[in-house]
């Protein structure tokens, strides 16, 4: 099953995984701040200090390298879901904690827009070619089935009522956070998030069996 | 946004004007602002190359033309009749019915017509970014005044927050659009714009029972 892509990345001793991860990163700078074009793939070149006959080994063109950024982030985004503080991330204190960490996370990267977040990826990728795309949505795909899978564990413990659709819900939770993080480097300013991730998880609330989880929590009012 | 060099054009220039920005509009749905070159706008808008740069002083300016070109195709969408003034949850339903319809014909082409043109331009100068929030602004003040308004006439709940549920809606169809896009699948879309309509129904007085419309079938 695995990707060509991924099966070069697997083979990898674990200094060619370091240089490789060098590519990656400045790569995924590139992307957000001016575009990764063929004229300034020696740009990714001198970032990650590496000659080009090694970009070359790494990655054959430059499509390779943009896929490998995107499942990079992915990964990112995956990671997070799975910190300890989160918990199994299948109880509303978890969901609530949820909330802290991504606030959390997005005032460390600023909103100046020059992190390679996953929805700031989306956006300038989705529209470049099919393969790219279709990497971009196997990643969503992926943190959709995350969380989805989280919330199944909570309908099982009869946290949610049984017609909580699990798969729907993670959804939702995933589109708010995308949108959330889009305005929020639009806007340059953290309430749009603040509000996205609120929606998320008073919606998921929608489904609770106790009364009092039900109850919306009021939206946090960062600075407008 | 302010624009102030369209004042020194006569009305035929004004339509040359607006048939190179609809055509760069269209194109940058297509394939992105970054792969729009002023080339491929000037052909498709049939129009010589120094008629594009008697109009727009560079790429940037014609971007800023799209982006209130698009603002103004979002507020327009939201003025059909159908959705009347966003003041009911009905007409919020509608809202989410009329976005769910386009979902083969724009939202799997090019994802938001809005969104996908903010999000590629999110690293932008401050005054490009100005102009995107405004966009926001006043996208989100409709849906603001609709909200106010049934809180007003008691349609929902004192605790609902019309600044708050009026985000959600527009937040919800921006990540829909995005997801939906990326994944080609139509399914995030409207799970999206209708989960966030529920969620404005759930703050009415008498909630008629969670997700009334709900439709979120297993894909």
């Amino acid at each position: 099953m695995a990707h060509p892509d991924v099966q070069d990345e697997q083979r990898l001793t674990p200094k060619g995984r370091a240089t490789r991860d060098r590519i990656v990163q400045a790569a995924a700078q590139l992307i957000v701040t001016e575009g990764l074009t063929a004229s300034n793939m020696e740009r990714v070149r001198k970032a990650a200090s590496v000659s080009g006959s090694q970009l070359a080994h790494y990655f054959t063109d430059k499509s390779a390298l943009i896929r490998a950024v995107v499942r990079r982030q992915i990964g990112v985004v995956l990671d997070f879901h799975r910190q300890p503080r989160l918990g199994d991330l299948d109880s509303f204190d978890d969901f609530e904690r949820w909330i802290d960490v991504n606030m959390r996370y997005l005032r460390r990267i600023g909103t100046s827009g020059r992190t390679p977040t996953f929805h700031a990826l989306t956006a300038q990728l989705a529209k470049s070619d099919d393969a790219t795309r279709a990497t971009l949505g196997a990643g969503y795909w992926q943190w959709i089935e995350l969380l989805e899978a989280a919330i199944e564990r909570m309908k099982a413990r009869s946290v949610l009522a049984a017609d909580a659709d699990p798969r729907g819900l993670a959804m939702v939770i995933v589109s708010a956070h995308q949108g959330g993080g889009t305005l929020a480097f639009v806007y340059r300013a953290e309430w749009p998030h603040a509000d996205a991730v609120r929606f998320a998880v008073n919606y998921l609330r929608m489904f609770a069996t106790d009364p009092a989880e039900r109850a919306p929590r009021p939206p946090r009012r960062p600075r407008r | 946004m302010n624009d102030d060099s369209a004042a020194r054009f006569t009305r035929k220039g004004l339509a040359t004007r607006a048939r190179i920005t609809a055509a760069a509009a269209k194109l940058m749905f297509e394939r992105g602002v970054a792969n729009t070159s002023i080339d491929e706008v000037r052909s498709t808008a049939g129009v010589g190359g120094s008629q594009v740069s008697h109009y727009f002083r560079d790429k940037r300016d014609l971007t800023r033309q799209v982006i209130a070109a698009r603002r103004d195709d979002v507020v327009s969408f939201h003025s059909q009749p159908q959705l009347g003034a966003l003041d009911s949850l009905d007409a919020l339903q509608a809202w989410a019915d009329a976005c769910v319809a386009d979902i083969d014909t724009v939202y799997l082409v090019g994802g938001c017509i809005y969104g996908s043109l903010a999000g590629e331009l999110i690293d932008a100068d401050d005054e490009i970014r100005d102009d995107l929030a405004a966009g926001y602004d006043e996208w989100l003040g409709l849906f603001h005044n609709g909200l106010t308004a049934m809180r007003q006439r008691g349609d929902l709940r004192d605790d609902a927050d019309p600044r708050h549920l009026a985000t959600a809606l527009v937040i919800a169809h921006q990540g829909g659009a995005m997801v939906t896009h990326a994944t080609g699948d139509s399914e995030p879309l409207r799970v999206a714009v209708n989960a966030a309509v529920d969620y404005v129904r759930s703050f009415a007085p008498h909630p008629a029972g969670r997700g009334r419309t709900r439709r979120t079938p297993k894909r």
